[in-house]
């Protein structure tokens, strides 16, 4: 079985997932539509769902498949990793999650990563290393991926933006 | 009651999550197993370098470093694993080292092959590929169908330990060597050439 194509076909599908439901997200933070306690709770376990699955994604690109990261996939490691954790944090101490609010870096972080790998920055050469214009994954022509990342950390901004507002709605 | 609710709700978000889950496990699955296997080999023989190996590419400075120096001839095999030379027979040399998953590249050949076909390929040089830095695990492989798919129509060599890259100073891609009948270094360039640039390179390659 090729694993590569395995987990490329199943994160591209997730990817695609995150961005319907995302932008579901964004349509209920502007039309300010609310829900109870209990289903706004769950925006908050769907952001703590996707960073921790990101994480796990990535690990398993480097580990299992064996990509190695270039220096921008570990800025956006070094961002992901501390935001699932204290994401999980949250489910013991609340206001943990605003730490979520930081995944928008992220998102920029990946959109410049997005930028080299399209032939951007890097003075028109590839590195003999690692490159950050390496494209390791291209799924359906343009799912990479730092495109990968970025959906993930701005579903997660998404999910806490949409949370933080809900539950002082709720709160009022 | 709220409890009961919570758990009902936190259920069902867990339910949800898990039958997205198993769609994308199964689409997956079903993806993997139904399609081709990438089983392409490589061209098979071995490489050969003789003489003095040049030294790193030193960017800007590179034409202090490397111009008059011999570049060491060498041989490979080709995409039909035909064993083809580099060597003095009168002509000058445009090398060009390539790496398929390297998106420059990618847009490198191309427009090199344009030019070969309005201008075709000025007498008295030879152009050589030399595919390098081949990694199954990366994108475009193999090397051999991306430049047959360009419709490469110059001498191709599979460097597949990297060793002519490593004797020629390579350190990215593409990588241009000008030598001259000699096969002594005229330049050496790495990243893309600027388009409009190739062409008059290669007629003044030709006239030295």
């Amino acid at each position: 079985m090729d694993i590569i194509l395995f987990f490329n076909t199943l994160f591209g599908f997730m990817t695609i997932v995150s961005w319907l439901i995302t932008a579901s997200i964004f349509y209920l933070y502007i039309t300010k539509r609310t829900f109870s306690k209990l289903i706004t709770e769950q925006f908050l376990n769907y952001a703590i769902s996707v960073a921790s699955f990101s994480a796990i994604g990535s690990l398993i690109y480097s580990e299992v498949v064996g990509f190695i990261p270039c220096k921008y996939c570990w800025y956006q490691r070094y961002l992901m990793y501390p935001i699932a954790l204290v994401l999980i944090a949250s489910y013991f101490k609340k206001n943990l999650f605003k730490f979520g609010y930081v995944s928008l870096f992220g998102f920029f972080l990946s959109l410049y990563h997005i930028y080299l790998q399209n032939g951007g920055g890097d003075g028109g050469a590839c590195a003999l290393d690692v490159p950050c214009s390496l494209r390791y994954v291209d799924i359906f022509g343009f799912i990479s991926i730092p495109v990968m990342a970025g959906s993930g950390f701005i579903t997660i901004f998404a999910a806490i933006l949409y949370y933080d507002y809900a539950r002082e709605q709720i709160s009022e | 009651m709220t409890m009961q609710g919570s758990k009902s709700v936190n259920k069902n978000f867990i339910i949800g999550g898990a039958i997205l889950l198993v769609i994308g496990l199964a689409v997956a699955i079903g993806v993997t197993l139904s399609s081709e296997p990438v089983a392409a080999p490589l061209p098979e023989g071995e490489t050969t370098i003789n003489g003095e190996y040049l030294p790193t590419y030193a960017g800007e400075n590179d034409d202090n470093v490397a111009v008059g120096l011999p570049g060491p001839t060498f041989s490979g095999p080709n995409e039909n694993s035909n064993i083809v030379s580099m060597e003095k027979d009168g002509n000058a040399k445009a090398l060009l080292f390539l790496a398929h998953w390297c998106p420059h590249c990618q847009k490198e050949v191309p427009q090199v092959q344009d030019i070969i076909d309005t201008i075709g390929v000025p007498e008295g040089i030879d152009i050589i590929a030399i595919a390098t830095s081949i990694d199954k695990g990366r994108d475009n492989y193999p090397p051999q169908d991306w430049l047959f798919r360009e419709g490469w129509s110059e001498t191709q060599i599979y460097d597949t330990d990297k060793d002519i890259a490593n004797a020629y100073g390579l350190t990215s891609f593409p990588y241009w060597v000008f030598l001259d009948k000699e096969l002594n270094v005229i330049a050496r360039r790495a990243g893309n050439l600027p388009e409009g640039y190739i062409g008059p390179l290669l007629i003044q390659l030709a006239n030295q």
